[in-house]
């Protein structure tokens, strides 16, 4: 019961900030994260953008390869199959989802709570927005990107959700939290707020913040609580410029904030504090047998 | 048997004329959207009807049901219809493509959606041992639809038309529930054909440019690579990857050391203009990180093997019976044969192997590293036994000189006389023997010979089973009175649960040990590590609780290159040592008790285990030299089941400030397989760690 207590105020306190100055502190788009790789990109409809075809980006739909003609069976897009390679220097270990196996044994995200290092919600195709691997939150789950801190530097964060409606109303932003974290005390979690409340016209909501700079190894939490299974993709954090404003809201930790954090560290120590070598997997070694006709 | 060519045609097949080879074409799109098939197409399945399917003789029955069902829909890619794949875990399904009687070179396509393919196209030859298979990897292209649909595609890889048995495409479903669609498959006329060449090894340059020889044939290493990227793409990748290695790669050692050599061949990258340059730069740029728990692999040359056996496996060791006529090698140690099997090629244990392909055998396995993607080193630039190791072993374990040499030279060596020939053996490994499969293929771990009473150990005659089991006893040889007790293993997989198998095994051996023994010989030679909860939990028997390091891994700070010096490391050392501890001992350890710890080739917990134990009051340490220093853990990514590589990431700092990355476990005797002990049947390592056990029994005057 605790334990569901404190992801619930978790979920809340982020909810909070999206939803009662959240937006407020976001500082305008594009201009927040000018200098971070992502901020050449398209923004807007992932359907309907081409980054990958025609430059270094990788996110985004996609041109249509044919013209418009009427009543059409499919629009066919171009993407960059190795994922947004524009987002150069990813403190995440794999922030596009591209690299994913379900044979990794320690792979850059992890399903949360923790339950097994197995990454097993990776998902493939044009639902993506940028190259073609993304994962989907089922919903009231959550997600561990794992990556590193860079001391000394404010940290520029985003991704991108793409919301259903679990109901009858208009799919919101505000139900998908986000929060650069840690399983340390050194630093306060980074609530990542949506920078609209409503997705944009191709049901993608963008989360980004700029936090002060962090001590310890840095985590990208999402959590769906939209009620039906989510999309994310294309998560990016970098060093941010020293120039950058901190979006970040900064105020003293609540008692919820401090259980929340609490919760997360509990959580993230069940991962491998050592060296991890598993004995072969068969599976593994069935796919290295693949030149076998 | 399905017939070849045009005879089997059915609805499901269409046969176009062949094209002119040329550059890499493909199905288009008309304006509404549907797939126009290129028109020079030579063979397609539009899954109208059902395809024919393909099953190989000696299939496993559970894998001989149809995998899929064919599925109607407007949002077919091709035509009305589509098949939805579900294949069972180990099962694969292969659809049968008709291709023309000439020799041409081709680029296949395939649609799925919902999941992921593993695909490759596939040829069999009537004559599979003059030809051997062509299998392409087929990965995304980068084009999606809005219904869902991803476009896979092949490299361009040769058919030698005429001597074709089948052709077909190979495919199973994953991450996906309930299976995968799969479309329009299309073969296109792309590249220029090559003959089928066998070549003599490594070192052979007739394969040219694109191929590099594997198992004495000439492979495609773009067969089983992803495209070139596009050239505007190019750069952004490399970026990419490079960064990757900048900041999650390695610890002090490794990062001062190995990266800039590995970042100098990524960077060498951008003016590649083929996959297989492009990549191999890549991967080149991943061994140069010199690291034991970094890795890049493609399966090149996998499915491949050869008909010849050479069944033996080699040690370093120290050639004191033909040292005289032929001195050691400065740098390295001597190479010996361990232990043989049937179909040894003439080796026996005791022999000395002088050369391979001309040069020393570590100076020649590990220089294979410019094209072999599997060369595995130690993070301590001064071990070798990766190397030395897999040599040779079975297919499935090494087998280097195998799969890469074109002779090998030895001295062979008597046991009976204790003397040596005056002249070495050059053999031609296509000279060997074929494999006629009697007995087993014998697994390498260092161990001359086996030594716990009763038979205990391992099968003698094969050396399977360390990899999981752990095998304890007497040792043989010695008196009750003596007491002396031993333990052969190599995985220190603890996961975490302390009633798993091998903490359990530890765990009880402890006891055991506790109760009734006067000393204990821990045989670990191929140790391949595990977690750190069981090299905790073998340090319990030697020592009282401290935490000697802190473990720093993965990485936590991006690139960050380790303590400037010892007086940061002990800073580090003390910020984490409670939160991310090594913690060694036990307040009950055995304080009387002697135990030898027997290494070889040990890494990453197998190097964690022996620095517990390093200094405690009754451990020493036997070994040829130090463990392979892999003092961190890992980082895994996957490229569509085509590509893997695993980074090393982090470093421990031990309790005085030194990072460890890199310096392997060093042992307390230096002691080395002696030629004459194997030709007499000893094992001398063991030897020398059962002397010291004997002279420091629990209880002795």
């Amino acid at each position: 019961v605790s334990r569901a207590l404190v992801w619930t105020s978790v979920m809340a306190l982020g909810a909070a900030l999206a939803g009662c100055g959240g937006d407020e502190a976001v500082a305008p788009t594009g201009a927040a994260l000018a200098a971070t790789p992502d901020a050449s990109l398209p923004s807007g409809d992932a359907g309907a953008t081409d980054a990958g075809a025609g430059g270094a980006g990788g996110a985004g739909g996609g041109v249509p390869s044919a013209p418009d003609a009427g009543p059409k069976k499919r629009e066919v897009y171009r993407r960059n199959p190795f994922g947004n390679v524009a987002a150069t220097n990813n403190l995440l270990w794999d922030g596009d989802f591209e690299w994913a196996s379900a044979f990794s044994d320690q792979y850059g995200w992890i399903d949360a709570p923790v339950t097994t290092l197995q990454f097993t919600s990776a998902i493939v195709g044009a639902d993506c927005r940028s190259g073609l691997k993304c994962a989907r939150v089922k919903k009231g789950g959550g997600l561990y990107g794992i990556g590193v801190t860079t001391r000394g530097a404010k940290l520029a964060a985003s991704f991108w959700a793409k919301p259903k409606s679990a109901n009858a109303s208009p799919p919101s932003c505000k139900k998908v939290s986000g929060a650069l974290t840690s399983d340390g005390a050194a630093d306060a979690d980074a609530v990542i707020p949506p920078v609209a409340a409503a997705p944009d016209a191709s049901g993608w909501c963008e989360y980004r913040v700029v936090a002060p700079p962090r001590q310890d190894k840095t985590y990208l939490y999402i959590r769906n609580d939209t009620g039906t299974d989510l999309v994310v993709d294309d998560a990016v954090l970098v060093r941010a410029p020293i120039d950058q404003v901190v979006t970040m809201e900064l105020r003293p930790p609540t008692p919820e904030d401090v259980a929340a954090h609490a919760a997360i560290v509990e959580d993230l120590r069940k991962l491998p504090r050592g060296p991890y070598d598993p004995p072969p997997n068969a599976a593994r070694r069935a796919f290295e047998r693949v030149g076998a006709p | 048997v399905i017939g070849r060519g045009a005879l089997a045609l059915g609805a499901a097949i269409g046969l176009a004329t062949l094209a002119s080879s040329g550059a890499a074409r493909a199905a288009s799109f008309g304006a509404d959207g549907s797939l126009v098939r290129d028109p020079a197409a030579v063979a397609w399945l539009d899954f109208e009807s059902e395809p024919p399917r393909y099953l190989p003789d000696g299939l496993d029955p559970k894998c001989r049901d149809a995998a899929f069902t064919m599925t109607a829909g407007d949002d077919a890619m091709d035509g009305a219809s589509f098949a939805r794949l579900l294949v069972q875990p180990g099962c694969s399904e292969r659809l049968m493509v008709y291709l023309p009687h000439e020799k041409a070179s081709y680029r296949a396509t395939i649609w799925a959606r919902h999941g992921a393919l593993n695909a490759q196209f596939v040829a069999i030859y009537q004559d599979p041992q003059a030809t051997p298979p062509t299998v392409a990897k087929m990965l995304p292209t980068g084009r999606v639809t809005s219904d869902g649909w991803v476009e896979l595609a092949s490299n361009d890889f040769p058919v030698d038309g005429p001597n074709l048995a089948h052709a077909y495409v190979r495919i199973s479903d994953f991450a996906s529930t309930a299976g995968v669609d799969v479309d329009a498959l299309e073969v296109v006329p792309s590249g220029d054909f090559v003959e089928a060449k066998s070549c003599t090894g490594h070192d052979d340059a007739s394969c040219g440019a694109e191929r590099q020889c594997e198992w004495k044939t000439c492979v495609l290493p773009r067969l089983n690579l992803p495209p070139l990227p596009a050239e505007e793409l190019r750069g952004p990748v490399v970026d990419v990857l490079a960064s990757q290695m900048r900041l999650f790669f390695g610890g002090q050692r490794t990062r001062t050391e190995a990266l800039p050599k590995a970042l100098a061949w990524v960077e060498s990258m951008r003016g590649a203009a083929t996959a297989s340059a492009f990549w191999g730069a890549w991967a080149r740029g991943v061994r140069e990180l010199h690291d034991w728990h970094t890795n890049a692999d493609a399966g090149i040359g996998g499915g491949l093997g050869s008909p010849k056996r050479l069944n033996a496996c080699f040690i370093e060791g120290d050639a004191d019976v033909a040292r005289a006529a032929w001195p050691k090698d400065p740098r390295y140690a001597d190479i010996l044969v361990s232990h043989v099997g049937p179909g040894s090629g003439g080796l026996a244990p005791g022999d000395r192997l002088l050369a391979v392909d001309g040069k020393h055998p570590i100076e020649w396995a590990e220089g294979l590293g410019d094209t072999y993607w599997g060369l595995w080193r130690a993070c301590d630039p001064n071990v070798h036994a990766e190397a030395v190791e897999r040599l040779g072993g079975p297919v499935w374990g090494g087998a280097l000189m195998l799969r890469y040499a074109e002779t090998f030279t030895y001295v062979h060596c008597d046991a009976q006389s204790g003397s040596c020939d005056e002249t070495p053996t050059t053999v031609r490994v296509a000279d060997l023997p074929n494999n006629d499969g009697s007995g087993y293929d014998v697994y390498c771990d260092n161990r001359p010979l086996y030594h716990l009473a009763d038979g205990k150990g391992p099968d003698p005659a094969n050396h399977y089973g360390l990899w999981w089991q752990v095998f304890r006893g007497r040792i043989e040889g010695t008196t009750a009175d003596e007491a002396i007790f031993g333990m052969a293993w190599d995985s220190l997989w603890g996961g975490g649960d302390p009633n798993g198998h091998i903490n359990s095994e530890i765990a009880n051996a402890i006891a055991d040990w506790k109760a009734g023994a006067r000393g204990v010989i821990l045989d670990h030679r191929a140790g391949n590590g595990g977690t750190l909860d069981a090299a905790t939990n073998v340090t319990r028997l030697v020592r009282p609780p401290m935490t000697i390091g802190a473990f720093r891994a993965p990485i936590a700070v991006a690139g960050f290159d380790g303590p400037d010096d010892a007086a940061a490391g002990k800073a580090i050392y003390d910020e984490f040592a409670a939160t991310t501890p090594y913690p060694v001992g036990d307040p009950g350890w055995a304080s009387d008790l002697p135990v030898a710890l027997v290494l070889h080739r040990d890494g990453s917990a197998s190097d964690f285990m022996p620095f517990g134990l390093k200094g405690a009051p009754n451990v020493r340490i036997f070994g040829p030299h130090a463990t392979a220093g892999g003092f961190s853990t890992f980082i895994q990514f996957t490229y569509w089941q085509a590509m893997s590589w695993q980074l090393a990431s982090g470093d421990t700092i031990a309790f005085d400030g030194r990072a460890l990355i890199g310096h392997g476990v060093e042992p307390d005797e230096i002691v080395l397989a002696k030629q004459s002990d194997l030709l007499a049947g000893k094992d001398t390592v063991h030897e020398a760690a059962l002397a010291w056990v004997r002279a420091h029994l629990k209880g002795a005057k």
